[in-house]
């Protein structure tokens, strides 16, 4: 596993050298003025021009890239152009927030996810069979602003039971989370149906059986630890997704995480910000999926890399 | 009988007393306000910055508002009214300001107010080196002096009738001198002023912290601490409000605002903003050089309908001036544009455009209220005169640079840019001088439609020389009249900001630039 890891590792460094080679790229051919959209029309253009040379934005751009991953290599990630904050900073907080709505989110779909699954398996061809996989493609195909707007509605507004946006306390995850969680628990549940049902044809699982060892057990045991591998190679590209993909949940329910930081600075044409956002995301994106490949060996034998 | 008959009256009018005092008592306490309390306000985005002189979004402003003063205020009737400044008087001349200071004012870092602060702050400003957004605003300032502990002194170039109404917009706060030095470009995140309320504690995307100033010095506010929240999704936005997580939430979709208001527990706010929504035309383009073509466009669009329909009454049109009501120096002409599709006809007949052509328009997409409809509205009331507009619409950044991009050697592709000058100093100096001025063409300034008519540079000169109030209004009268005239833009509305609170919450007020103003507030028990 050693050596295996270690390559990957060092593939991680050109990959984010790509990406922040193409996101610093493609964040300037977006037409876009820090400056302009940062004070507004009732400035004259010579004051517009001073400011943007403050900010080092009138260098050549060849100039500014060569500036900026030298920065970089030296652990700076510069300053955000409109509030001078540090973007590593900002980058870390709204990052944190993001992982802790992810792995609350990664929870409940896992949880909830494999129940559902596991039912509808054990269950096959009854009403709950249909009845859990009809919530599954409501699930995996409701836009989740939508379902956001539903859930705030029904359980701020009209239960009061969670806050209606925010953050700071766990309270205030249940309902982000609890969205962000749904179209991921419809594929778990809808993977963990499908591998099961296959698993269970298996002839160690006839052999089981035959054994005399009671239906749930050989449910578990058998069926569901060899099913693990497709689920697990789902949750971690879901985990992966919701760490970078979470902008619409966090936009619906104003919650500060990295989605909704990108956001507002590719609105802003905040450069810097936005770069450390992005590189952030993908970085943690393959991280992720490092792991999902790691986990595999554990979880079967066969696999040696 | 006598004794008993006075008895009993003076009994029944006892009790009406006793009734009356407890009534009066009761309703002197429901009115008294209480200090005290945390005041969440859902606003629409983060602040950008809480450097006031470096200040150019309506979410910051607001914050902004509640930390610092500026050395004039405006009062209730729009009037200019002391804040730190006590009075002023002008020279004969009209080139010198010299403001008294009030005493005993202090910073939140325990600074007092002189006039050397005032003069720092200034000179900050006014130093072209530091590029400060401000400076523009405050450029018939020639030099600032402190001749004594409170006396500021401002010598100017020539006479600046606006002068008073940008030292009552926020851009010119006053910020403590000793935080400017130490902080340098970082007084955007260390903000300490004189306002009502001081500042905690900024957590991007998440929060402002506010807490009260216990010694400001027009009093303590009410309020103990005011959070300012972004809540971008203007839907959930309401729903926090609804929950109860927000106190205020500034602004509110109309389409909201008739359950709300239905809805006891709330109360609907709203105000006439200092915005036009217009549309200015390019000269560059060959059918709208003719005056009687951009005057057709005005009297093809219904203005009155898109108010009632579009902005559900919560809009002005603008048919009788290029600014919004309640600017300084607003001064109907008359019906100028009301709708007559018969006569529009008539005008383009006239000009020998009686047949079809084609206008592409720009505009934003979420960025001023209801921007897309009014838009898809001036499309369908244009092709009553059989134009065919082809509508564009841009995210806000794009749609900036886009509109700003052109110039005179290079004509911008668009008839006409939908944009809404917010005239953050309440005067028509800055109203429509940056938008009608010959010298003013993007990208020196805001003139998108490449308009020049003399006279109206004269009459805007004239305005501003001129320091006496009911002289200013004439010259904008004056100047409106020839802008209406000539029709540079077809003029839209002046729309209101709708915001909504709890009715728990007294004493909230909005801004005329957007937003919700709260340092006047208390809470319900």
């Amino acid at each position: 596993v050693a050596p295996y890891l270690i390559r990957r590792l060092l593939l991680l460094g050109p990959i984010l050298l790509g990406m922040l080679t193409v996101v610093f790229i493609l964040i300037r051919v977006v037409p876009g003025d820090p400056v302009r959209l940062m004070v507004g029309f009732d400035v004259d253009q010579a004051t517009v021009e001073g400011m943007r040379r403050q900010l080092g934005l009138d260098r050549p751009l060849p100039v500014q890239y060569v500036d900026y991953i030298a920065t970089i290599i030296q652990g700076d990630f510069g300053r955000s152009l409109r509030s001078n904050r540090e973007v590593s900073a900002e980058v870390a907080r709204h990052f944190t927030n993001t992982v802790y709505l992810a792995l609350l989110s990664i929870c409940f779909a896992t949880i909830i996810g494999m129940t559902l699954g596991m039912i509808a398996a054990s269950k096959q061809g009854t009403v709950f069979d249909y009845a859990t996989m009809m919530l599954a493609v409501l699930g995996v195909s409701a836009p989740s602003y939508y379902l956001g707007i539903l859930v705030i509605l029904l359980f701020s507004v009209t239960l009061g039971w969670f806050p209606a946006g925010g953050a700071g306390t766990f309270r205030h995850l249940i309902l982000p989370a609890f969205t962000l969680a749904a179209a991921s628990t419809a594929i778990v549940a809808r993977l963990t149906r499908s591998s099961l049902l296959e698993v269970m044809k298996k002839d160690y699982v006839r052999t089981a059986l035959a054994k005399g060892l009671r239906g749930r057990t050989v449910l578990v045991r058998h069926g569901l630890r060899n099913a693990l591998i497709p689920i697990v190679t789902a949750l971690g590209l879901e985990f992966g997704f919701m760490l970078g993909g979470a902008v619409l949940v966090e936009v619906v329910f104003s919650y500060p995480g990295i989605g909704r930081l990108l956001i507002t600075s590719i609105a802003a044409r905040d450069f810097p910000l936005v770069q450390g956002a992005v590189i952030v995301t993908a970085a943690s994106f393959v991280f992720v999926n490092l792991l999902t490949d790691i986990t595999y060996a554990f979880l079967d034998p066969k696999i040696k890399y | 009988m006598y004794p008993v008959g006075t008895n009993v009256t003076s009994a029944v009018s006892r009790l009406i007393l006793l009734v009356l005092a407890v009534v009066l008592l009761g309703f002197g306490l429901a009115q008294e306000p209480r200090q005290g309390g945390t005041l969440v306000m859902a606003t629409q985005a983060d602040a950008a910055t809480l450097d006031p002189h470096n200040t150019g979004d309506v979410p910051s402003q607001i914050i902004e508002i509640h930390i610092y003063d500026t050395l004039v205020r405006w009062d209730e009737e729009g009037r200019v009214a002391p804040s730190l400044a006590e009075e002023w008087t002008w020279s004969d001349d009209g080139l010198t300001l010299t403001m008294r200071l009030k005493e005993g004012v202090s910073f939140h870092d325990g600074t007092m107010l002189t006039s050397e602060v005032v003069k720092h702050n200034f000179d900050w400003i006014l130093d072209p080196e530091n590029n400060v957004r401000a400076r523009p605003q405050y450029t018939s300032i020639e030099r600032v002096e402190a001749p004594d502990e409170l006396t500021v002194v401002f010598h100017l170039g020539a006479p600046d009738g606006s002068l008073m109404a940008g030292l009552a917009a926020p851009i010119a706060s006053i910020i403590s001198q000793q935080a400017m030095e130490t902080h340098g470009r970082d007084i955007a995140l260390n903000p300490v002023g004189t306002g009502p309320f001081r500042f905690v504690q900024w957590d991007t995307n998440e929060q402002v912290v506010v807490e009260a100033f216990e010694d400001h010095h027009g009093g303590r506010p009410y309020l103990d601490r005011i959070i300012f929240r972004p809540v971008p999704d203007q839907q959930a936005r309401v729903a926090m409000l609804e929950a109860g997580d927000a106190h205020v939430a500034a602004p509110i979709p109309l389409q909201d605002v008739s359950r709300l208001e239905a809805d006891d527990r709330f109360v609907i706010a709203s105000i006439v903003g200092m915005d036009n929504l217009h549309m200015p035309l390019n000269f560059f383009k060959e059918p709208l050089q003719d005056v009687r073509v951009r005057q057709a466009l005005n009297y093809a669009i219904d203005n009155e309908a898109i108010a009632r329909s579009i902005y559900l009454g919560y809009a002005r049109p603008l048919t009788d001036s290029p600014l919004a009501p309640a600017v300084f120096g607003y001064s109907p002409v008359g019906e100028y544009y009301a709708y007559d599709l018969e006569r529009a006809r008539a005008l383009m007949a006239e000009a020998g455009y009686a047949d079809a052509f084609d206008m592409l328009i720009w505009i934003p997409d979420g960025r001023y209220i209801q921007d897309r409809r009014v838009g898809e509205a001036v499309a369908g009331y244009l092709s009553e005169l059989g134009i065919n507009v082809e509508l564009q619409t841009f995210e806000w950044a794009t749609y900036v640079n886009m509109i700003l991009g052109g110039s005179a050697d290079d004509p911008p592709a668009y008839d006409a840019v939908m944009i809404s000058f917010a005239v953050g100093t309440r005067d028509a100096d800055r109203g429509l001088g940056p938008i009608f001025r010959c010298d003013q063409w993007v990208p020196n300034g805001f003139g998108l439609s490449f308009y020049c008519n003399p006279q109206v540079d004269e009459w805007h000169t004239r305005g501003r020389r001129a320091t006496d109030p009911d002289e200013r209004l004439e010259a904008y009268a004056e100047m409106s009249k020839l802008i209406m005239e000539d029709a540079p833009a077809i003029f839209l509305v002046a729309y209101e900001f709708v915001a909504a609170h709890s009715s728990q919450v007294n004493g909230v007020e909005l801004d005329p630039n957007g937003g919700a103003l709260v340092m006047n507030a208390w809470l319900d028990e």
